[in-house]
């Protein structure tokens, strides 16, 4: 009677045999964390202020009775814990508070102001992403092994260079070079498609350079790798190798780089918006910081983390998804 | 000079851009300087005259809205720019950098909750992270200082938190620990001169974006305040301007640029340079024309020497790569169909280039060239690219050193498995993944379907090198060449892989070439071996003739310098004094003739060819057999010795 | 007589469930001025041990004692208070030099701790310590990018030497080195064996070059030592089924790989090194074990190491016959000649 290997198991732990449910629920977990950083920081924010922020918001000649007003209405005169509690049970349900120069609820601002936001950095985003990656992805092609060592040097160069101009240089000089002297588009304003054209430029030149240089890196990199000798060993055609076992191995860095250009092209918006004249949030941010409506800074500052931390969430599942070798190696 | 320095600044002026960079950075520096004594008062004057003008002769960037010179306040404005620009760097790299370092330092909870708060703070844009602290502090410069400080500092926490654990972690920080060094010289003298390089570069960059930040803050209003002004203040009077009297926002645009772009383009070359140096990229080789090495000897051919019913014919293969690096010389290998041929060499010697070359995978490069080369008994330059292709991918199978690293981590193995069959046998999906399955059985691996769904990096070493020859199974193999393919792994497990090669040598009457530096496992599985030695092939026999008598001096050396199980403990090892010559190497003799201890004259001036001795036994050498094998005394009695510096 | 011995050396990485006994109760002996062979496949704990027992992981159970004196153990249970009397060489020759010094500061440095001496001596102690290795004094302006792989090796091991240790470890030094330059290595410990008086635990996989530098051999399987005795006696009549396995799994020259026989070893998977088989380690695979032969249900119940004190090389087997005495007690003894 042949007895079966008794070995006793011992009893394991339920995510030991999931590690991608185990990923996920880490990722959420740190969401959910960042997120009330994210509310307590920006909540701090106000209270952080040296001296009294109502009164240096509306000015040292403001009657005192619309200070106490405003300070009663943005619930300051509250204990501080009542007013974190009342903070947050207004955020998650979308109100933003009341702005301190206008009285008034900041929330219509932000329900026009935010699409418009969104539609630049998003339309960048793309903008970039398809001029970037795959000029990236070629220029690795193009310059493994020490090939067309020119060609290199001239897409180093040309990349490096509009990579470090920063945007709002970039939007000065578009301004003036067509819209002021060649009159082909719009100085400003966002109505029409020909008003997009520089805005999305200016914002999305540079993050299209950077990423092309480290997508060719990747690039590089993984057409350098033992499984790509692999892949040519099995005499697989050039559009297979590259399509198939070079391409997922790159998208790990491409994608963990895209969802930070992403952050940065919401960055960008706050410069771009208000060069080009556009009403979005970012422009919101920069007259509220000059005029110190912390509330609305507070606000912007809520909205921009939030998207910021959801992107980063996402890339982390379509990491999980793309490499699943990556939910290991978080451990 | 033993440049115990780091940066090794006089690195810099070896390349161009180098010298550009440190020049643009020089002159910054050097304006910020002596710019307010020598313009400050032209830069002050007020002239109500000229207010808000283009460009003119007295005026040539324009003036601002008092009528001041753009000119002037530009070149004034060095300081105060510069000035912010390194001191928000500096803050933010003296507050982050201990933050970096604190986790390894505090418990782990605590060090873990510190480095999530970092990842979280570098996710967040620096324009934004440095507005919203802008906004606390209160507007002007200090505020943009201190904003820009908070939104670098968490990039250097995590660079020196980096680079501290990987520092950390290195054997020579475990080897002074041990050693019973102190905990500070630990740090002053181990740690920090390894980790201050990158983090000056770092730092060096850094400057740059702030300049950067810095102006695109002042366009926001959050900047410098008048009547101070810095460069980003003035292109924000400028753009304000722009469609009157464009040319006022040259000036500090330019000022701008070049003063980012140089101190990046300074840290960046430092950056390439400190990798150059520690081999991290490859040295720019001079584009030389490849000189092969022009050898006019009688080859002395063995009879029926015409390659037909061979499934490897080679001769004369040479591998060269530009720069004058010539790692494969002159090397002829011939397998019959069944064979098992193996390859022995230590590294350096070109054993798997000679792999890759015949097995047409080195890279581009290279070149390589030969007298003849037939595979299967046909040439293959003569078949088109899509008849070496398929000839090639079902024909030939190879199996690598490092499994892990040659199978696809992204990839299922079902899938690199049967992508062969799909693409040189027409298979649908289904049914190549059929065949893989099978495959993995034949290999002996457990529940194959199962393992067939894996990913590479859930499977032990040897099963991975168990897929490696499925994978070369998938077609009708009639060559295995096997680099290396157990020296990953542990004893147990190699000895299945070798009794797995012999297999299916067996069951597929596939010939196979197995190339290693063990020796023993080479004459475990081959009939034959060739010994290679810097590129050459130096002796070519059977294994009975490998054991008993070998007729090369290195042959013999490598036998006796080698422990093995019956090894006489009681004598020292033989040990070859000195280094093997480079790929570089041009001198005219033999090879191993500095090292040999049967050297005479002749061999230092001329190449010995592979002769035959007896029948299937050749040698490269002037005086075969000279040596008696495990015979240590022939060797100068330097075993225990290793030449200074070559 | 004893230099170095540990007594139910544990190591545990991680807590709970998923924890990693690395080394489970090992004891090892390194008598004075020989070399101990460690040998053991990945994942055998070896070179874990081997850092236990210098202090850079702690222990998590049993003792070390240096020359019959336990050594102290310090609060995060790192092993203490050895002033430096046992030394490390490491594997990898090129991340164990401090790229930025010279050769002849490491050393310096090394020879330097704990004592006041002037430059001069320090110097002139180098170039001694240079030469006991076999190599130029001219070495010591360098820094470690100029030199060899085996050179380095050679470096580590006079920089060790500076501190004058009892023991030596070496942990894998070889392995990373080129076959021809090994060989100078393993003659070189020799020698230092023979000069210094000193003892080595050599810790490495390759059974062939263990055997040849060995004065004595350990055996270790899944974190537990399995066989440890004389290696001339281990060799040519090893008690444990997997130094059996082992031995019979070394390439030998000239044997046809057809001629080598097949174990149950080669047909089973190594387990998880998390969740270790009970009883005896190896039962699963064991070539005469419960797989094999349905009677010996000991080996899935009982640990074997019991009882090991008895059986002649300490194995670790139920079924490893017990070393006959003269006096008719089952006890194991070196022999003089063996102790050597």
């Amino acid at each position: 009677m042949t007895a079966a290997p008794a070995s006793i198991e011992t009893r394991k732990r339920w995510w030991a045999d999931r590690p991608r449910s185990a990923y996920l629920a880490r990722r959420l977990t740190r969401l959910a964390v960042s997120l009330v950083l994210l509310l307590t920081l920006t909540f701090a924010m106000i209270h952080l202020v040296s001296g009294d922020p109502v009164r240096s918001a509306l000015g040292l000649t403001a009657p005192a009775k619309l200070v106490a007003q405003r300070k009663a209405q943005l619930g300051l005169d509250k204990p501080l814990y009542q007013q974190y509690y009342d903070y947050v049970d207004r955020a998650v349900h979308g109100d933003f508070g009341t702005s301190i120069q206008s009285g008034e609820s900041i929330n219509l601002i932000v329900r026009t102001r935010l699409p418009t936001t969104l539609r630049l950095a998003g339309l960048a985003f793309l903008v970039a992403v398809l001029i970037g990656v795959p000029l990236g992805v070629l220029s690795a092609a193009l310059t493994r092994d020490g090939r067309r060592r020119y060609g290199e040097l001239a897409f180093t160069t040309t990349t490096g260079a509009f990579a470090s101009i920063p945007g709002f240089l970039l939007a000065v000089a578009f301004i003036y070079l067509f819209a002021v002297k060649w009159r082909f588009f719009p100085v400003a304003g966002d109505s029409g498609v020909k008003s997009y054209v520089l805005p999305i430029a200016a914002l999305a030149i540079g993050p299209a350079a950077a990423l092309a240089r480290i997508v060719r890196v990747e690039g590089l990199k993984v057409l350098d790798a033992d499984y790509i000798r692999t892949a040519r060993g099995k005499r697989l055609p050039a559009r297979l190798i590259y399509l198939r076992h070079a391409l997922p191995n790159m998208l790990t860095a491409t994608l963990t780089i895209s969802g930070l250009l992403l952050g940065g092209l919401i960055a960008g918006t706050v410069l771009i918006e208000s060069i080009f004249s556009w009403t979005g949030l970012g422009s919101t941010l920069v007259n509220s910081v000059t005029s110190k409506d912390y509330p609305s800074v507070q606000a912007v500052a809520l909205i921009f983390g939030f998207f910021i931390l959801v992107i980063n969430f996402v890339v982390d599942m379509l990491l999980a998804v793309i490499n699943p070798q990556s939910t290991i190696l978080d451990q | 000079m033993t440049g115990r320095r780091f940066l090794r600044w006089p690195d810099l002026f070896r390349s161009p851009v180098g010298v550009v960079a440190a020049l643009m950075v020089g002159s910054v520096l050097v304006l910020a300087l002596i710019g307010p004594p020598i313009w400050g008062h032209a830069a002050a004057k007020i002239d109500i005259s000229a207010v808000s003008q283009g460009s003119t002769a007295a005026h040539p960037l324009g003036t601002d809205v008092l009528g001041r010179d753009i000119l002037h306040r530009t070149l004034v404005a060095a300081r105060l720019s510069v000035f912010l620009a390194v001191l928000a760097s500096l803050l933010g790299a003296g507050v982050g950098i201990p933050i970096g370092v604190l986790p390894s330092l505090v418990g782990r909870r605590l060090g873990r909750l510190i480095t999530s708060a970092i990842n979280l703070a570098v996710a967040f844009p620096t324009l934004l992270l440095a507005i919203f602290v802008a906004s606390i502090v209160g507007l002007g410069a200090r505020g943009a200082v201190i904003g820009i400080a908070a939104a670098v500092a968490p990039y250097f926490a995590r660079l020196s938190q980096t680079l501290g654990a990987s520092v950390a972690g290195a054997d020579y920080i475990a080897a002074a620990r041990v050693l019973g060094i102190g905990r500070w010289r630990l740090m002053g003298r181990h740690m920090l001169p390894n980790v201050a390089e990158p983090l000056l570069l770092t730092l060096m960059l850094t400057m740059g974006d702030a300049l950067l930040a810095l102006a695109g803050l002042s366009l926001l209003g959050v900047g410098v305040q008048p009547p101070s002004y810095d460069w980003g203040g003035m292109l924000t009077e400028g753009i304000q301007r722009i469609y009157v009297t464009p040319i006022v926002v040259v000036g500090p645009a330019v000022a701008i640029i070049f003063a980012a772009l140089g101190f990046n383009l300074l840290g960046e070359s430092l950056a390439r340079r400190a990798a150059r140096r520690e081999g991290a990229l490859p040295r720019h080789l001079p584009a030389t024309p490849v000189v092969l090495p022009v050898e006019h000897h009688e080859r002395v051919d063995e009879p029926g020497d015409d390659g037909h019913g061979t499934v490897l014919d080679v001769r004369g293969l040479t591998v060269a790569f530009p720069g004058g690096s010539v790692p494969v010389r002159d090397v002829s290998i011939r397998v019959e169909p069944g064979e098992i041929v193996g390859i022995v060499g230590e590294s350096g010697s070109g054993k798997s280039l000679t792999a890759m070359a015949i097995a047409e995978l080195l890279p581009a490069r290279a070149q390589a060239t030969s007298e003849r080369r037939l595979l299967f008994g046909q040439d293959l330059a003569s078949l088109g690219n899509t008849g070496r292709r398929r000839l090639l991918g079902r024909s030939l199978a190879i199996v690598y050193q490092d499994p892990m690293a040659s199978l696809n981590p992204a990839l299922r193995i079902d899938r690199q498995l049967g992508e062969v069959a799909e693409v040189h046998e027409g298979l649908s999906r289904r049914e190549a993944r059929k065949r893989s399955v099978e495959r993995l059985r034949s290999v002996r691996i457990g529940s194959p379907e199962r393992r067939a769904r894996n990913y590479p990096h859930e499977l032990s070493g040897g099963m991975r090198q168990r897929v490696m020859i499925a994978m070369g199974l998938m077609g009708t193999p009639q060559l295995i060449i096997a680099d290396e393919p157990t020296t990953a792994l542990d004893v147990t497990v190699q000895q299945q892989i070798l009794k797995l090669l012999d297999d299916i040598g067996t069951s597929t009457g596939a010939a196979a070439i197995l190339i290693s530096h063990d020796i023993a496992v080479v004459s475990q599985l081959c009939q034959r071996v060739l010994v290679m030695y810097a590129g050459r092939v130096v002796e070519e026999l059977d294994i009975p003739t490998l054991v008993r008598q070998p007729a090369h001096p290195y042959t013999a050396a490598l036998l006796a310098s080698v422990p093995t199980m019956e090894s006489d403990r009681e004598r020292p090892l033989v040990s070859i004094p000195g280094r093997a010559v480079g790929p570089f190497d041009q001198s005219p003799g033999c090879p191993f003739a500095p090292r040999c201890p049967a050297a005479s004259a002749r061999c230092r001036d001329e190449l010995p060819e592979l002769t035959p001795l007896e029948s299937g036994h050749r040698v490269a050498c002037w005086h075969p057999n000279s040596v008696v094998p495990h015979d240590g005394s022939a060797w100068r009695d330097e075993s225990m010795r290793e030449d200074a510096l070559a | 007589m004893t230099a170095l011995e540990t007594r139910g050396l544990t190591v545990r990485f991680g807590r709970g469930h998923s924890a990693l006994v690395a080394v489970d109760g090992a004891d090892l002996t390194v008598p004075e001025q020989s070399i101990v062979g460690l040998v053991g496949e990945s994942g055998s704990g070896k070179s874990t041990l081997a850092k236990a027992i210098v202090g850079l992981v702690p222990i998590a159970g049993g003792e070390m004692l240096l020359d019959g004196v336990a050594a102290r153990r310090r609060r995060t249970g790192h092993v203490g208070g050895l002033k430096r009397r046992v030394q490390m060489v490491f594997q990898d020759p090129f991340s164990s030099l401090n790229p930025r010094m010279t050769v002849g500061a490491a050393i310096g440095e090394a020879a330097g701790t704990g004592r006041r001496a002037s430059r001069a001596v320090r110097a002139s102690e180098v170039e001694e310590l240079l030469e006991l290795v076999h190599l130029d004094p001219a070495v010591m302006r360098e820094l470690p990018s100029r030199l060899s792989g085996g050179q380095r090796q050679r470096v580590a091991l006079a920089r060790a030497l500076a501190v004058r240790p009892e023991v030596l470890i070496a942990d894998e030094i070889t392995s990373a080195l080129d076959v021809s330059v090994q060989s100078a290595i393993l003659n070189l410990l020799r020698d230092l064996r023979d000069r210094l008086g000193i003892s080595i635990l050599f810790v490495s996989h390759n059974l062939a070059t263990v055997r040849y530098v060995s004065d004595q051999l350990a055996v270790m399987y899944l974190g537990r030592l399995v066989e440890a005795g004389p290696t001339q006696a281990v060799v040519a009549e090893p008690q444990h089924p997997y130094t059996r396995s082992l031995l019979a799994a070394v390439p030998r020259l000239g044997v046809s790989i057809r001629d080598v026989a097949t174990g149950t070893l080669d047909a089973v998977e190594p387990p998880d090194p998390r969740h270790p088989p009970s009883g005896c380690h190896l039962h699963p695979r064991c070539p005469v074990g419960p797989m094999v032969d349905a009677t010996r249900q000991i080996c899935i119940e009982s640990d074997p190491r019991e009882g090991a004190d008895a059986r002649l090389h300490r194995a670790a087997c139920h079924f490893a016959p017990t070393a006959p005495s003269s006096d008719g007690t089952a006890r194991y003894e070196l022999t003089e000649k063996e102790a050597r």
